[in-house]
């Protein structure tokens, strides 16, 4: 009965998240931490990228539907059609031209350095033999990289990070865009007045998508000259008074878990982190099963010639490969085109990898069966089916349910690879709140305690599975 | 009832039994010796086919069942126990016991059930009916596995050295269990280096080295005027310990 209602659970899960009509909405894709462009508040991603977009969509008598995705996938999310308009502060680059369309642009965007107040860097000239921190694939990054041979480039997923770099003195400076620059300095940090490099920010449409492109121009344009995006830009500069409290480590608590209702993040990444760790290790343990069956009967009948070397290749090729790959090639590739929510999306990837290492559990659960039992079956003439359902099975299960608890426990954490392709898990909800506060330090301390203790819990349950198990036979 | 003609089983490159022949009758309590390594364990897996002969036959009731597809219906007739006992360690007595008659379609689990606790209540055992294997000494398990071939009711029963795991104590349990069931006129090939067992117990004893049966004879000729130089070697050693 359990079972049965857990798949019934699975499968309502998977149409009411995946029942949306594409003809009716316009999808917008964004990395949503790169305030004031777009940002979460309030659990909604606004900003002005989000403004524009929804202008665009009203224009266009659709609804618009926001897809946060890691700044380096933006480009593919469009390509693979994924998404209609990506929005998130890009600047106009022939490289990124050759890739997707380019709208008019509507921000003129200053990429500046960021220094410690006391920093001998004061102009551009002095940007030799130092260390420079720039957030990965962003305009930054390429200028550096091209102009600057002699700049030690890091290069972070997120430009916060690049800001905590500053902070630690890992890096002497940080080259960034000047409007959320403006919001991340402090006592300590300050921008220096000359703008590394002025480019200009656009969306970006499929190629050859020409009436969305022609609809988004007439949009930008009109918004232009009617002024309304300066205003949407002044709208979102000044948000986030802060309230202060006596002791500093409230408010940071306040502000990352309270604020805003920023708690609820982390509730449904938890949510989603759990959902696609049950699914994956549901379909995870199908598809092992199958494998190690598969291969067991060849080993023993010389059967199943076939299914042996496809499920040798599948364990080996999910083993030989990283996840966070393998999750990439089934959402760009496989799913390219298809409107599947992301969260079954991420069951299927995990699953499909969790499925390999299972395998080799149950290979090696059933390979630790004492020979001499299973001997003694066939000795009472008892065929191969027999013996293994009556004598193989119920002993490797002893070895193989506690290691499959420990591959549920590596699940829970492999979720986190999720946030690439923009699942909303734990490890990205931590990501969205230290966008919003600036400030790492609880929302990890926070993230890092929920897996500790998922994980205390999965251990206990396993340890107390292990006693029935051995209690059976004592 | 059961002849080997022929015998020969490789692993590999290694030739572990080179030409073996050998008639069992009804009732024969066989026992077969010789120094470890030379293929008496092999040759008893050889007969239930645990191990498939590399060729040669194996002729029971006028059938060669090496190549036969009837292999389950003739192990069910050729009953084995382990020197490990090998019980099943996820059941308990009884279920280890009725498992393969149940399974066989011989009898129904009320009858396997039935007859199991006559059996247990043989060898003084009834009451482990529920145990499971790890909560039995050495010597139970033996007895629990042999009354398992028996529920069988099988024709032969081999012995690959049914003893030797067991401590000095428990051996007599054992040896008296097989002594009665010989008695009730099985037949019956017995590995073991038990040799005063051997030469008390068996009708036959066949000496085996480096893959051959060099001697076969009563256990009087065997153990008191063996003739080859090998057996003759064989037994003094024994005799010096």
């Amino acid at each position: 009965m359990k079972k049965r209602s857990l798949i019934i659970i699975l499968l309502c899960l998977l149409f009411t998240t995946s029942c949306s009509n594409k003809q009716d909405t316009l999808t917008l894709v964004t990395e949503a931490g790169f305030a004031p462009y777009e940002y979460y508040e309030g659990g909604e991603i606004v900003g002005i990228d989000i403004d524009i977009g929804k202008e665009i969509a009203k224009e266009m008598g659709k609804k618009l539907v926001i897809k946060d995705v890691a700044f380096d996938s933006i480009i593919s999310e469009i390509k693979t059609d994924k998404s209609d308009i990506g929005a998130a502060g890009i600047s106009y680059t022939p490289e990124r031209a050759n890739e997707v369309d380019f709208t008019i642009d509507y921000m003129e965007s200053r990429q500046v350095m960021i220094v410690k107040k006391d920093s001998p860097i004061k102009t551009s000239l002095d940007l030799t033999n130092v260390k420079a921190a720039v957030q990965l694939g962003s305009v930054a990054d390429d200028y550096l990289t091209t102009n600057f041979p002699y700049v030690t480039i890091t290069r972070e997923k997120k430009f916060l990070a690049a800001i905590q770099d500053l902070k630690d003195s890992k890096v002497d400076v940080v080259v960034m865009d000047e409007i959320p620059a403006k919001k991340l300095i402090n006592d300590d940090l300050t921008i220096l007045p000359e703008a590394l490099v002025t480019d200009h920010y656009g969306m970006i449409v499929k190629k050859g998508n020409t009436e969305l492109l022609n609809k988004a121009n007439q949009v930008i344009q009109k918004l232009k000259d009617d002024g309304t995006i300066d205003e949407i830009a002044l709208k979102h500069m000044d948000h986030g008074e802060r309230k202060e409290f006596k002791s500093k480590i409230v408010s940071k608590f306040y502000y990352s878990v309270i604020y805003e209702g920023r708690y609820k993040y982390i509730i449904t990444g938890l949510k989603n982190t759990l959902l696609i760790a049950l699914g994956a290790v549901v379909l995870g343990v199908m598809l092992g099963a199958l494998a190690a069956i598969f291969r067991n009967i060849h080993d023993n009948t010389g059967k199943l010639k076939l299914l042996n070397l496809l499920s040798k290749c599948y364990v080996t090729v999910i083993r030989g490969t990283p996840s966070i790959l393998q999750l990439m090639i089934i959402y760009y590739v496989i799913f390219k085109a298809t409107n599947v929510s992301i969260v079954i999306v991420g069951m299927l990837a995990f699953g499909i990898n969790s499925g390999a290492y299972v395998a080799e559990i149950i290979r090696a659960g059933i390979n630790s069966v004492d020979k001499g039992q299973v001997e003694a079956g066939y000795a009472l003439g008892l065929k191969y089916g027999q013996v293994t359902r009556k004598i193989v099975i119920p002993e490797a299960l002893k070895n193989i349910l506690p290691a499959l608890g420990n591959e549920f426990i590596t699940l829970v954490k492999e979720t986190s690879v999720g946030a690439y392709i923009g699942i909303l898990e734990l490890t990205k909800a931590s990501d969205i709140i230290a966008s919003r506060t600036y400030d790492y330090f609880f929302p990890l301390i926070i993230i890092a305690i929920i897996y500790l203790v998922i994980t205390l819990i999965l251990t206990k349950l396993i340890s107390i599975m292990e006693v029935k198990l051995n209690h059976a036979r004592n | 009832m059961l002849e080997i003609k022929n015998l020969k089983k490789r692993f590999g490159k290694k030739v572990v039994l080179k030409d073996i022949n050998l008639k069992v009758n009804k009732n024969d309590i066989i026992g077969i010796i010789g120094p470890s390594g030379c293929g008496k364990s092999t040759f008893l897996r050889c007969i239930n086919l645990l191990e498939k002969p590399t060729e040669g036959q194996i002729i029971f009731h006028n059938d060669d069942i090496v190549d036969n597809t009837k292999l389950e219906s003739t192990r069910k007739k050729i009953g084995m126990v382990f020197q490990q006992f090998n019980l099943f360690n996820n059941m308990t007595v009884l279920e280890n016991i009725i498992l393969a008659p149940v399974m066989h379609n011989m009898m129904t689990k009320k009858e396997a059930t039935k007859e199991a606790l006559r059996l247990l209540e043989e060898i003084d055992l009834k009451d482990k009916k529920d145990f499971y294997p790890n909560e039995l000494s050495g010597g139970q398990k033996q007895r629990v596995a042999i009354v398992r071939t028996l529920i069988m009711n099988p024709e032969i029963i081999l012995f690959d050295e049914p003893t030797s795991a067991l401590d000095p104590e428990m051996i007599g349990e054992v040896t008296n269990l097989m002594r009665k069931i010989a008695k009730e006129g099985m037949t019956m090939l017995i590995v073991s280096h038990e040799m005063n067992f051997i030469k008390n117990f068996c009708t036959k004893v066949i000496f085996m080295s480096d893959g051959y049966i060099l001697e076969e004879g009563t256990s009087n000729q065997i153990f008191n005027h063996p003739k080859n130089e090998k057996l003759k070697n064989f037994l003094s050693k024994i005799n010096d310990i």
